[in-house]
């Protein structure tokens, strides 16, 4: 009797692993067809032959290199950007226990109550007074400002669990508060610091919504945003659509098999601890 | 006497600020940004909220609440309203009771679990965008994978356009959305299973108690802080939804899947009715707050301690 429970367990999951899986690989073996394949023999599944070509059209022709670099840029500046203040605010919000900081924390965290979309019209506003539409630095701004809350609050939660011993000691050796921070409680924080990075990095590297409303010129749109003018451009190429869909997943998906763990561990960090 | 006194607070104030430098060389920066591209334009969303405004001229009429009684006297509110809570109901049933069954099936110590667990958690990594257009591509009637699968099995009669009509439109896209979060949900339901004691179940299986038992007695009381957080975050993900409605169907067809984010969208940026959108979001956003809350303190109480 166990032994069939366990068969329909197994067969239910492979099942599943089959319904998530062959979407994806229907996908790129769309991106390897020609449009005639695709629409004249719907039921190969698998390209009679491969065409690689797609790829580099999508890539050059349609622009989808410039996308990337866009999407890289985009991406690299608010990870970075956000690490550096959400350590700095959470170290200064879990080590220092005033007014101030107790008013600071219930600021940011009722920040996570807050949709960004009932930011949006105003920040258009402002985005459009600063000049900052359709520039890196103004998206990176905004990431950062929209991605505080959450980061703030894992890492403030993580600052707290560390030994106020550690600080007391270096502060007796003579250390400054930047010291201390720097030095001492940071390299400690690594594991809390990674799960901000990937949570972030997924959210802002897909992210459509703010640069649909932000990033209007070509020439700075990010990946999700090239694949909307895609659509509109090659409507009926297929072929060259899904080459920039499988261009545009690829890194999120590598990034994931290499770091499946801490991949896991970091976008599920804000539901678990919350 | 009281002058003297008055000296005093004033410089213990400015020496606990003092004190307090440290504190905002740390977060000032953080608190800045956060104040000037967070905090300001939410404020401001209000405030907006009981204006007409085109963004253009240069006079913004004030209105009190006349946008509020407007958009609670627009059919197309309400419709959009009701579509929220029909997705939200879909994706809940679909995607979570799939996401319990996997975690059930990977909690025993089956073969292959790490393999599963990431499978069925990789579409969380992938863009809507694309998650859109690989799913409008399996929805398609004329080349798509379930039609041609459903005509090659002789159930031609079951073939349509998913997408394009008006009965499975709004299904056809909660079903994306649970295939995507699926995983998700799984991994915090997953987490909630391995904190029950293995004790529990050897006593229950040592009394004879059946499988079904177990999971109604055992499992499901004892998993309620996951449910809790599962619940919460599809509620109110769903209430807010925008994404993959606008990639698949831009709320069409006939506004069978128009939903809130979108209405708003449409409002401020086609229509450019800034005070209006302002003022769907911000019953949008107060409608997300009360069942959230209310939802929270539901099932916070039925969570068992032991």
């Amino acid at each position: 009797m166990p032994g069939s429970r366990q068969w329909g367990s197994q067969l239910f999951l492979s099942l599943y692993a089959c319904a998530v899986l062959l979407p994806v690989l229907f996908m790129v073996s769309t991106s390897l067809k020609t449009n005639q394949e695709i629409t004249m023999h719907p039921d190969h599944f698998f390209p009679t032959a491969v065409k690689i070509a797609n790829y580099l059209e999508a890539w050059r022709g349609a622009q989808m290199g410039t996308y990337f670099k866009n999407s890289l840029i985009i991406t690299t500046g608010s990870i970075a950007a956000i690490l550096v203040l959400s350590a700095m605010a959470g170290y200064a919000l879990a080590r220092y226990s005033h007014v101030y900081s107790r008013a600071g924390y219930v600021l940011f965290v009722s920040g996570l109550m807050v949709p960004p979309q009932l930011a949006v019209i105003p920040l258009f506003l402002l985005m459009k007074n600063l000049s900052l539409l359709n520039s890196y630095l103004g998206m990176v701004l905004l990431y950062t400002a929209s991605a505080l809350p959450m980061s703030v609050f894992v890492l403030t939660g993580f600052f707290r669990l560390l030994p106020m011993a550690l600080e007391e000691a270096a502060v007796i050796d003579g250390a400054s508060p930047f010291q201390v921070f720097w030095r001492v409680l940071l390299p400690l924080t690594r594991p809390a610091l990674a799960a901000v990075a990937i949570m972030n990095m997924v959210h802002i590297w897909n992210d459509f919504f703010f640069p649909m409303l932000f990033l209007t010129d070509k020439q700075m749109k990010t990946l999700p945003l090239g694949l909307l003018v895609f659509k509109n451009e090659f409507s009926t190429n297929h072929a060259l659509m899904f080459a920039g869909v499988v261009i545009a997943s690829v890194p999120t998906v590598i990034a994931f098999v290499a770091l499946q763990k801490q991949f896991i561990a970091g976008m599920t960090a804000g539901a678990t601890k919350g | 006497m009281t002058r003297r006194k008055t000296a005093t607070t004033a410089s213990d104030a400015l020496r606990r600020l003092r004190k307090a430098a440290p504190f905002f060389w740390f977060s000032g920066p953080a608190l800045v940004l956060y104040l000037c591209f967070f905090v300001y334009p939410v404020a401001a969303t209000f405030r907006l909220s009981l204006y007409n405004w085109d963004g253009f001229s240069p006079v913004q009429k004030f209105v009190g609440f006349q946008n509020f009684s407007w958009i609670l006297a627009d059919a197309k509110f309400w419709a959009a309203l009701q579509n929220n809570v029909l997705y939200t109901v879909l994706v809940f049933a679909i995607q979570n009771t799939l996401a319990l069954a996997l975690a059930v099936l990977l909690n025993g110590s089956l073969r292959g679990t790490t393999f599963y667990r990431s499978v069925f958690f990789m579409p969380v990594t992938l863009s809507m965008v694309a998650i859109g257009y690989l799913w409008e591509l399996m929805y398609n009637p004329f080349f798509g994978l379930i039609d041609v699968a459903l005509r090659k099995l002789g159930l031609a009669s079951f073939a349509m356009p998913w997408l394009a009509d008006q009965r499975t439109a709004m299904l056809a896209v909660a079903v994306v959305q649970s295939w995507q979060y699926a995983g998700f949900a799984m991994v915090i339901l997953l987490a909630g299973l391995q904190t029950i004691p293995k004790e529990l179940y050897e006593q229950a299986r040592i009394d004879g108690a059946g499988g079904w038992k177990v999971f109604a007695r055992i499992t499901w009381p004892l998993l309620a802080p996951s449910v809790t957080v599962v619940t919460t975050l599809t509620v109110i993900g769903c209430m807010r939804v925008f994404d993959i409605i606008y990639v698949m169907t831009e709320g069409g067809p006939a506004n069978k899947t128009l939903v809130m984010s979108l209405l708003m969208f449409r409002e401020a940026f086609t229509n450019y009715r800034l005070g209006y959108g302002s003022a769907v979001s911000v019953i949008q956003f107060l409608i997300i707050l009360l069942l959230s809350v209310t939802l929270l303190r539901y099932l916070r109480s039925r969570e068992v301690q032991y």
